[in-house]
């Protein structure tokens, strides 16, 4: 039913320059607006969804076609050049985004800022090969009618927002929400941030460049202007006001845009006033953009499946994590001065000691967010010390004294993503997530949004997300801190059950009473060496732990 | 003896949600009180409120019988009602002489004031670790430095009423232990409050204590 | 005529701009935590707003001071009514405001000026001063002199004054800050000032020597974000990195020609992201 209405809606829209309800909107402006709209298409993946600042990105649109002209005029034939110039323009923004990805994301938008303002000069500058100011002149190769041309917009657009439907959704989808919300978090899950983003931008700048040729052929004349700054702006002007994020933002944004010039007419100088103040204004009154009148976030959700149990994973004894002689040295500060012992499966350990040990510096050894000085980080029998963060994000769970959750996803996404990234998990992640949101009594929050629960659930939340897919290390980083007493017992049960099931859990934490209640080991370090290590009670016996952590009076 | 600090029928939270209502009660000059609740029942929503670092919805705010409630955290910090804030929140970059010294903002807008050689040297001698750190980054100190830090700051602002929020959070048992010292040392200079979620640290050190519960607050028994 | 000496001259020039818009931006970012895309705007507002009261008729002063008002009043407004009531939306965010900002800034400039660049008369007449083959207009002299001398008085400003401590201080750490009883919204107003100022000044000081458009704020703001990136966020760093910058760009434009300076300070602005990135493993991304 739902399908049959929007048929019947895409046919309308698309009969309507033929119909003259509309003023000034004419085939011609319909097609121009179909190919700026599958442009966007792009832009909107890289900004909207990712949130990526890319602030040039007319410039992929318009290097394909000056790559194809220039061949042209070089004699390739038309169809020819036109694919190596959208090869040309693809291949171009992988290398860009290789540069940039990996920096603070103002890095990326003053690097594509700049690299729009290149492509305008050299455009300029070149005027043997690329026309100068007055632009370079393109046949297309095959010669369309008017109406054809339109045909082939609309085919190309709805092939765009097709493709763009059906893989921009579960955990694709979730995936980019990670990465644009909170990029330690995404690493933490097993992201290749980097990667990510890399992808994202290519595949955008795909659709820029397909978009972007066409339109190039289909008006005849590429301008230096088409590539620039302003136009960069604007096009990110019309992905915001048609709306950011949304899957017809772009669609609405440039026919909305482009009809208001038509109908308005005018001189060309207010152009740049209209859009910019159609960005600012919408950006800060209304940034979900005139599609975020209709649409409502929905979860991702499927129902609630029957609880099924979870294949125990085999094999879980021994040793797990081993830290050897690990040392990470800040300039003359030795935060962690070689420090070894092991977790074994099925065991709890809690790292205790006064604040400045070393204790969080050690931690973050382990999970690869700090390299090490000296000495190696063993799991499961592996050698981590040279991995990245994401890449062992697959054996250690790990939670954060601040939860790292995303507000806008529902707690069913956010413990769903960990397992979208662990390579050994076969499951269906929304069944496994509900599953393990049940185990924790977290399955009332299942469909809300994170932002819409109490932060002080966020932790058992936290706690829930970073034992999904029973990985074999739980790295928990002070979980009991802000908790009430009834909490604490709540999270002591959840962890006892987790070495039940077989995980080795590192702890650190300084509830001395929540360690003794659940830590088989303890060890303690102090300015960034293991001073003691044993039982719960024979610590908090021994006299040089008394001294430096608990003072004298016991 | 009038109150120097009295609250009455404030409402606050962030945005449309409303963390506590009608909360309202009276602090004596020389008083420490507890303030006990469970996470999420808006004891540091409060604390914030009263600093100023929170716009109320609703209520009003008296500091020495001056009304304070529209007045913001940093004229609040200034006329005499610090707060140290959870999580301490130490200026990393800055040494703990320039921490210390950002209180002079104050001088000026008191009457009766000592220079300020002679507060901080007042500090220094309550903190002796500190003194010997004075030109150390904020951000090289303990937890437990830099909850001394922080409390030594807001003392420099002479205040009538000094707010604690969970001053234990993350410290180790050893620093506890001083901590809960060096504050029954400062009981009867000026009132205290002091939020905690470990009732023990009270113990002594609280004359009385109030509890929040779901956003409302109730007295509890002589401590 | 020589070459070199001309070039370093130029260089000197522009680099003392960048300087002073690059200070203007790491004090804004550093004490508002954002990078403002607009920062740029101020001196294009201060060079467009003059040229055209110039033309009007008004003498050269009080159109200059006119001038750098309309930009201050830019920039402080901006603040005040635009992105102080949304601090707490996220930063992303933050950051398209001010460059929806800017946006609308060359929107109003092409509106009252064209696309053709505008100037107006220098502050500093006289003989030009030669030098070891170069030529330099007392104008010149004048910004290169005030470029070194104002940003070593802000640098001074920020590490020896109460007042420039308090805006460290406001730019680590807000809630901290006025806890202590320090006015943190005067501290992000007079960082938001003194960027406005500088980057009014510099378009006071450079725009009779070489004429300003519509679209200059955002080159500059690419630049001096450059400069600041370089010297890693310093706001006594950048006068030199921003000097660096117009030595280098000068030196391009007078061996290579004008036209290649865009693409070269692009790569330059690849160099500064490939070295920076230099500690980062395959794979992994740097926290911010």
């Amino acid at each position: 039913m739902k399908l049959a209405l929007w048929v019947l809606v895409t046919a309308i829209v698309i009969a309507l320059p033929y119909t003259g309800v509309l003023p000034a909107w004419t085939p011609a402006q319909a097609t121009v607006a179909a190919l700026t709209a599958l442009s966007l298409l792009g832009l909107n993946l890289i900004f909207g969804i990712t949130g990526m600042l890319a602030l040039g990105q007319a410039a992929f649109t318009a290097i394909p076609g000056y790559a194809a002209g220039i061949l042209e005029k070089q004699g390739m034939p038309g169809l020819a050049a036109i694919g190596i110039g959208i090869v040309v323009a693809v291949a171009i923004a992988r290398v860009v985004a290789e540069i940039f990805v990996r920096l603070p994301g103002i890095y990326f938008a003053i690097g594509t800022l700049g690299f729009a303002f290149v492509v305008e000069g050299v455009a300029r500058a070149f005027p043997s090969l690329t026309g100068g100011a007055s632009g370079l002149v393109l046949v297309a190769p095959i010669a369309l009618s008017r109406d054809t041309w339109y045909a082939v917009a609309i085919a190309f657009l709805l092939i765009g927002i097709a493709t763009f439907h059906f893989t921009v959704r579960g955990r694709f989808l979730r995936t980019l929400q990670l990465v644009r919300h909170d990029e330690l978090a995404a690493q933490v899950l097993g992201i290749n941030v980097a990667r990510v983003k890399a992808n994202v931008f290519t595949i955008g700048s795909a659709y820029s460049a397909v978009g972007g040729v066409l339109l190039a052929y289909y008006v005849g004349v590429l301008s230096p202007e088409s590539g620039g700054v302003n136009a960069s702006l604007e096009s990110l002007a019309m992905v915001i006001i048609g709306g950011a994020g949304a899957l017809l933002g772009p669609v609405v944004g440039a026919a909305g845009v482009q009809w208001l010039f038509a109908v308005a007419g005018g001189a060309q100088h207010y152009e740049l006033l209209v859009y910019g103040l159609g960005f600012f204004l919408v950006v800060l009154f209304a940034p979900a953009g005139i599609m975020g009148f209709f649409a409502r976030r929905k979860s991702q959700v499927a129902p609630a499946p029957t609880v099924v149990d979870a294949p125990r994973p085999a094999n879980r004894e021994g040793v797990c994590l081993r830290v050897e002689n690990v040392a990470k040295h800040f300039g003359g500060l030795h935060a962690v001065d070689g420090v070894s012992f092991e977790v074994r499966f099925g065991q709890i350990v809690a790292l205790i000691g006064p604040n400045g040990a070393g204790k969080s510096t050690l931690f973050n050894c382990i999970s690869g967010i700090e390299t090490l000085s000296a000495g190696r980080v063993v799991l499961e029998g592996t050698d981590v010390s040279a991995a990245p963060i994401h890449r062992r994000a697959g054996e250690i769970g790990r939670s954060f004294q601040v939860p790292r959750l995303v507000p806008e996803m529902t707690t069913l996404d956010n413990v769903a993503a960990r397992l979208d990234h662990l390579a050994r998990f076969q499951g269906d992640p929304y069944r496994t997530a509900h599953v393990q949101l049940a185990a924790f009594g977290l399955d009332a929050f299942a469909e809300r949004p994170v932002r819409e629960i109490g932060l002080g659930f966020h932790k058992l939340i936290e706690l829930s997300r970073a034992s999904a897919g029973e990985p074999p290390l739980l790295l928990l980083d002070e979980p009991a801190v802000g908790l009430t007493t009834d909490e604490v017992s709540r999270l002591a049960s959840a962890l006892q059950r987790l070495r039940a099931e077989g995980a080795a859990i590192l702890v650190v934490e300084h509830n001395i009473d929540f360690v003794a209640t659940i830590a088989d080991e303890v060890v303690v370090m102090e300015s960034g060496r293991l001073i003691a290590r044993g039982t719960p009670a024979s610590v908090i016996a021994d006299p040089a732990v008394q001294e430096a952590y608990f003072g004298a009076l016991a | 003896m009038t109150a120097v600090l009295r609250v009455k029928g404030l409402e606050g939270g962030y945005g449309r949600l409303t963390v506590f209502r009608d909360v309202g009660f009276q602090l004596q000059a020389a008083e420490t009180i507890g303030l006990l609740g469970a996470n999420g029942a808006g004891k540091t929503t409060l604390m914030k409120t009263l600093a100023g670092a929170q716009p109320a919805a609703r209520g009003t705010v008296e500091l020495a019988g001056r009304d304070v409630s529209r007045l913001s955290a940093y004229q609040r910090a200034r006329g005499g009602l610090a707060l140290v804030p959870e999580g301490r929140h130490v200026l990393a970059t800055l040494s703990v002489q320039d921490n210390l010294e950002l209180t002079r903002a104050i001088d000026g807008h008191r009457v009766g004031l000592a220079p300020f050689e002679e507060r901080v040297a007042e500090v220094y001698a309550l903190f002796p670790r500190l003194k010997e750190r004075a030109h150390q980054q904020g951000g090289s100190l303990s937890g437990g430095e830099q909850q001394m830090l922080a409390i030594a700051r807001a003392l420099l602002l002479k205040p009538d009423v000094l707010m604690l929020d969970e001053p234990t959070q993350g410290l180790a048992p050893i620093i506890i232990r001083s901590l809960s010292e060096t504050l029954k040392g400062l009981r009867g200079r000026f009132a205290m409050i002091v939020v905690e979620q470990n009732k023990a640290f009270l113990e002594g050190l609280a004359d009385r204590v109030l509890y929040m519960r779901a956003g409302n607050l109730t007295e509890g028994a002589q401590v | 005529m020589n070459l070199f000496t001309q070039a370093v001259i130029s260089g000197l020039m522009i680099g003392a701009v960048y300087a002073f818009l690059g200070i203007g931006l790491v004090l804004v970012y550093r004490t508002a935590r954002i990078l403002n895309l607009a920062h740029g705007e101020t001196f294009a507002i201060t060079g467009v707003a003059a040229a055209l009261l110039v033309k009007a008729g008004l003498p050269l002063l009080p159109a200059l001071g006119l001038s750098l008002a309309i930009a201050l009043g830019f920039a402080l407004s901006l603040h005040r009514f635009v992105l102080r009531p949304r601090a707490d939306w996220p930063a992303g965010t933050l950051i398209l405001i001010t460059l929806g900002a800017a946006f609308v800034v060359r929107g109003v400039l092409i509106l009252a000026a064209g696309t053709d660049p505008v100037s107006f008369p220098a502050l500093f007449t006289g003989v030009p001063l030669r030098i070891a083959g170069g030529v330099i207009p007392p104008q010149g002299i004048a910004l290169v002199v005030l470029g070194f001398g104002v940003s070593a008085a802000v640098g001074l400003y920020l590490s020896r004054t109460r007042s420039g401590k308090q805006l460290l201080a406001a730019a680590e750490n807000p809630y901290a800050a006025e806890l202590a009883g320090v006015n943190v919204e005067r501290a992000r107003l007079t960082a938001y000032g003194i960027g406005a100022i500088l980057g009014g000044l510099a378009g006071v000081l450079l725009i009779p020597l070489i004429a300003v458009d519509f679209q200059s704020g955002l080159a500059m703001t690419m630049r001096g974000f450059i400069a600041a990136a370089i010297s890693g966020m310093s706001p006594v760093g950048v006068l030199f990195s921003g000097i660096g910058l117009g030595l280098f760009e000068s030196m391009v434009g007078a061996y290579l020609g004008a036209l290649y300076q865009d693409p070269v300070m692009f790569f330059l602005l690849i160099l500064v992201a490939l070295w920076q990135s230099r500690h980062i493993r395959f794979g992994g991304t740097r926290r911010a």
